[in-house]
């Protein structure tokens, strides 16, 4: 899909530029050649960092054989063509000439590095939830992994226009909250598209519906205890139900209207009204239907 | 068997690299600033504030310098007194392990498993050449012998893109140790070693950024570039035997030798150095990081494990034809088509390595690594003479005669 690039040539062209004579000629969308240079490089981080996350854990051996040998083909393919969008995405920002904008984003791509360390995982680095988690916790990790991406591109292309530092934390703020509300959209899937996610299928345990039922009754955490040392053995349809004969669904939802609405005050308070804007406020409004 | 002076110097520095923070005074780097003002273009001057970091009072010439007996591959008139690379800049790089690992600083489990490699016990020539060749070229350009902040933060990034490609690269080739420990991936599993070594490229990336001007940038993302294409390239293979030397030349530059020439260029840019002088660095960097990958492959042939620190005769069984290899195949026909087949029929591995051994595919790749290395002093010589110019010198001899 490529949001995330469209969402920074859309925030771009929102903010415009401060000095349209520098634009080059050919660029009558108001968008400069190297902010849409960002906007690209943006895609090519997030999808080496989904591809990066495809690495199959091998060690302690759970396969054998030829299936063994194919899992290390499928990692060496999915590890050289992350680093390879990886190393695309770095000449890219050199190629910027902004040490701003390359500090920027290399602080992001650090950052969600850390986002998969954080808390207990299993042996395939899925994430452990236990009695003391809270949306705190949410919020610090989702920020890291989903969050400082977005927030900073969107901060990077505000300031290869040349506008203010109060305007690019405008564009840092948007970011963060159309982020997080996404993210939250993404949790609430298993809950509210039962037709692409049977009952069954695998939640990630520490999603915001997951985290805001326990946050009430612990009694999740014994299906957790049950699968022992990998949370694929855990039984996804009782955890299903049990979550969703609770509220936690419906303060999921309440919490990404939170978000969505942030993203929309930030995109109405600060840039005159324009195509790019209502596109932006159209791809909000998006996350707040089920 | 000789202590060689190599192994005296690398002991050396991981003694000081080794050394704790508590030693440290805080003068030592001064103005930070006074680095990054300086730019690409201006050329460095020599201010009250960066006088205290030229060599003068503390360095001193050790008096065991004695050439080796084996192959020299500079032409010395008579054996002359030259000090160990190392200790030429044993101030400079002694910290640098600490600094890398400050750089590397991050919450949760990360942290730990990102500065593994950061203990002192790796070797360190990245570094060592870069801040050789930046002293150098400062020398040459502007009669200063001294270092420059962001020349230093090439240093550093040399080693930690170097340290970044190898954990990803224990995963790529299912490697158990790395230095004489266990590596990264065997005891965290592939998935955090992938992290971590995303984590450590983005964290040189930040670094750099703050310290380092746009040309400087651009260099150092080729070198990026270069390694992924280099091991692309390690996975095909080419048919006829004259492309094949020619590829696996290619390769070599790309996952080896182009780290260090484009550090040393980087190095040289930012002392204000023009294309040609750019060119002398690159060109040094270049001959002696493919001597170094040479003798790397013949080593795997000679070599016991507990030198190396990591497996031997690993090239063959992961596949790979490297020099000796090529240069047997020429001896010995019946290694074609089983390099074709990258070995992976049994008892492959074990008739290649038998074959390499009674062939002069070993002499061959020597006298290859000893060419390049010639070359490399034939470009550095174009310098003003000096200290360090010796050492580079002095390190492609060293090159060619490690043992590990």
């Amino acid at each position: 899909m490529q949001t995330r690039g469209l969402i920074v040539l859309l925030i771009s062209k929102a903010a415009g530029h401060l000095n349209p004579e520098e634009l080059e000629q050919d660029q009558p969308a108001g968008v400069s050649l190297s902010q849409r240079s960002l906007a690209e490089i943006t895609e090519m981080i997030h999808t080496a960092h989904l591809i990066h996350k495809g690495v199959v854990n091998l060690s302690p051996t759970v396969f054998d054989g030829t299936t063994l040998q194919d899992m290390e083909f499928g990692n060496k393919i999915a590890i050289l063509s992350g680093d390879y969008l990886l190393a695309n995405a770095c000449t890219g920002l050199a190629t910027l000439r902004n040490t701003k904008v390359v500090e920027l984003i290399s602080t992001a791509i650090s950052d969600f590095m850390e986002a998969e360390f954080i808390g207990d995982r299993d042996n395939q680095g899925n994430p452990i939830p236990n009695e003391t988690i809270t949306m705190q916790d949410w919020n610090e990790k989702n920020f890291l992994a989903a969050g400082s991406l977005m927030a900073k591109s969107c901060q990077a292309t505000l300031l290869l226009a040349g506008h203010s530092e109060a305007m690019q934390k405008k564009g840092f703020e948007f970011g963060k909250e159309i982020a997080l509300a996404w993210q939250v959209y993404s949790d609430l899937q298993p809950f509210t598209d039962l037709y692409r996610h049977p009952p069954g299928t695998a939640i990630d345990l520490t999603s915001a519906p997951v985290i805001l039922h326990l946050l009430h009754d612990h009694s999740l955490l014994d299906y957790v205890a049950a699968a022992g040392n990998s949370m694929e053995n855990c039984d996804f349809k009782k955890i299903h139900q049990v979550i969703m004969s609770g509220n936690a669904v419906e303060e999921a939802k309440q919490l990404c209207q939170f978000h969505a609405q942030a993203a929309l005050n930030v995109v109405q308070d600060t840039f005159e009204p324009s195509d790019a804007c209502t596109a932006l406020e159209n791809i909000i409004n998006a996350l707040k239907i089920y | 068997m000789a202590i060689s002076l190599w192994g005296r110097a690398a002991r050396l520095l991981e003694t000081f690299a080794s050394h704790s923070s508590a030693s440290r005074t805080v003068t030592y780097f001064g103005n930070v600033a006074q680095g990054s003002e300086l730019g690409c273009d201006a050329a460095p001057a020599l201010t009250s504030k960066t006088a205290g970091r030229t060599r003068g009072s503390y360095r001193r010439l050790t008096s065991t310098g004695r050439p080796l007996p084996q192959m020299q591959a500079g032409r010395l008139a008579e054996p002359l007194i030259l000090p160990h690379p190392a200790t030429l800049v044993e101030e400079d790089l002694r910290l640098l392990f600490d600094d890398i690992r400050k750089e590397l600083e991050s919450q949760f489990e990360l942290q730990e498993i990102a500065k593994y490699y950061f203990d002192g016990q790796g070797k360190a020539v990245r570094p060592l050449i870069t801040v050789l060749m930046s002293r150098a070229i400062n020398t040459h350009l502007h009669d200063e012998d001294r270092l420059l902040d962001s020349q230093r933060d090439v240093a550093m990034a040399a080693e930690m893109i170097h340290t970044a490609s190898l954990v990803h690269d224990d995963v790529l080739d299912v490697s158990d140790t790395r230095r004489g420990k266990a590596s990264i991936n065997s005891i965290h599993g592939q998935r955090k070693a992938v992290m971590t070594g995303d984590f450590i490229l983005s964290a040189t990336y930040t670094m750099i950024s703050r310290r380092c001007c746009p040309d400087a940038i651009i260099a150092m993302g080729e070198i990026l570039m270069n390694l992924i294409h280099g091991e692309f390239l390690q996975m095909g293979s080419k048919e006829s035997e004259d492309e094949r030397f020619a590829h696996y030349l290619k390769k070599t530059f790309l996952k080896t030798a182009s780290l260090i020439a484009y550090s040393c260029k980087t190095a040289a840019i930012l002392s204000g150095a023009d294309d040609s002088l750019q060119e002398v660095a690159f060109q040094y960097g270049r001959n002696v990081g493919i001597a170094f990958q040479l003798v790397d492959d013949l080593l795997d042939f000679v070599s016991s494990s507990s030198t190396m620190g990591k497996p031997t005769a690993a090239d063959l069984k992961l596949g790979l034809a490297t020099a000796p290899v090529l240069f047997a195949a020429g001896q010995f026909p019946e290694l074609n088509p089983m390099i074709m087949r990258r070995f992976q029929e049994p008892g492959d591995v074990q008739k290649a390595f038998e074959l390499v051994h009674k062939s002069d595919g070993l002499e061959q790749t020597q006298f290859l690594a000893r060419q390049h290395c010639q070359e490399a002093i034939k470009v550095i010589s174009t310098l003003k003479p000096s200290e360090e110019q010796k050492a580079l010198i002095t390190i492609t001899d060293k090159v060619l005669n490690r043992t590990k």
